[in-house]
């Protein structure tokens, strides 16, 4: 009897989450700001990765990031010292952001001075497949060191994402990793 | 799906990463044809 009212109710958590989120949507295109979240496992380097990012298109471009993670606010400082503005949503037992979660964060922020916003979602590769937060693309990152096999492990998230990273944190890039984990 | 190869902590590959990125920009800004 209680598995259909539990159906019920995620239903309409994720009917909720898209209202914000389209709404969200609207309000970046408005502003001309770009968006981008950024899914990955723990410890991928995603951190370091979207550091990185932020640091090369500053020269050109206005860019600022929201990271979220269940606790902490680790992330956010390392990603101040590229300078850019960073808020960090802390989601508690959260495995992942909402859109809810994002609209909040950006109180404050004038979005028609960015053109690159950031969205780094707590490390999960499941939970965040499911919640739209507005952005234009999402990127899945996975590093070599994590297998192959992760887009056949995790296809919900491969399959709902339009950018695939694939980083070799130690060292050069290399082709035969996206080849042999079936991105390309 | 775009798939980039890159390394996060030595930056080598991230070019063409950028470059995509600034395009998406550009082209957001851009009417659409109607």
């Amino acid at each position: 009897m209680s598995e259909p009212r539990l159906v019920e109710v995620r239903r309409n958590v994720l009917k909720q989450n898209d209202v914000i989120a389209h709404a969200l949507r609207e309000r970046f295109h408005d502003a001309g700001v770009f968006v981008v979240s950024l899914v990955s496992s723990p410890g991928s380097g995603k951190t370091t990765f979207l550091e990185r990012t932020l640091t090369a298109l500053q020269p050109r471009y206005t860019v600022a990031a929201l990271v979220g993670d269940l606790a902490t606010d680790n992330d956010a400082a390392r990603l101040a010292r590229s300078k850019a503005p960073v808020k960090q949503i802390t989601t508690g037992t959260l495995c992942h952001l909402e859109a809810a979660m994002v609209q909040n964060a950006l109180e404050g922020w004038d979005l028609r001075s960015l053109d690159f916003l950031f969205i780094e979602n707590v490390g999960n590769l499941v939970c965040p497949s499911s919640y739209d937060l507005g952005e234009n693309v999402r990127l899945v990152l996975m590093s070599v060191t994590e297998g192959e096999d992760k887009p056949l492990k995790y296809p919900t998230i491969f399959n709902s994402a339009d950018i695939a990273v694939v980083s070799n944190s130690t060292g050069r890039p290399r082709r035969r990793a996206s080849t042999r984990c079936g991105l390309e | 799906m775009k798939v980039f190869r890159l390394s996060a902590k030595t930056g080598e590959g991230m070019n063409a990463y950028l470059e995509f990125l600034s395009q998406q920009l550009a082209e957001q800004g851009t009417p659409a044809q109607t």
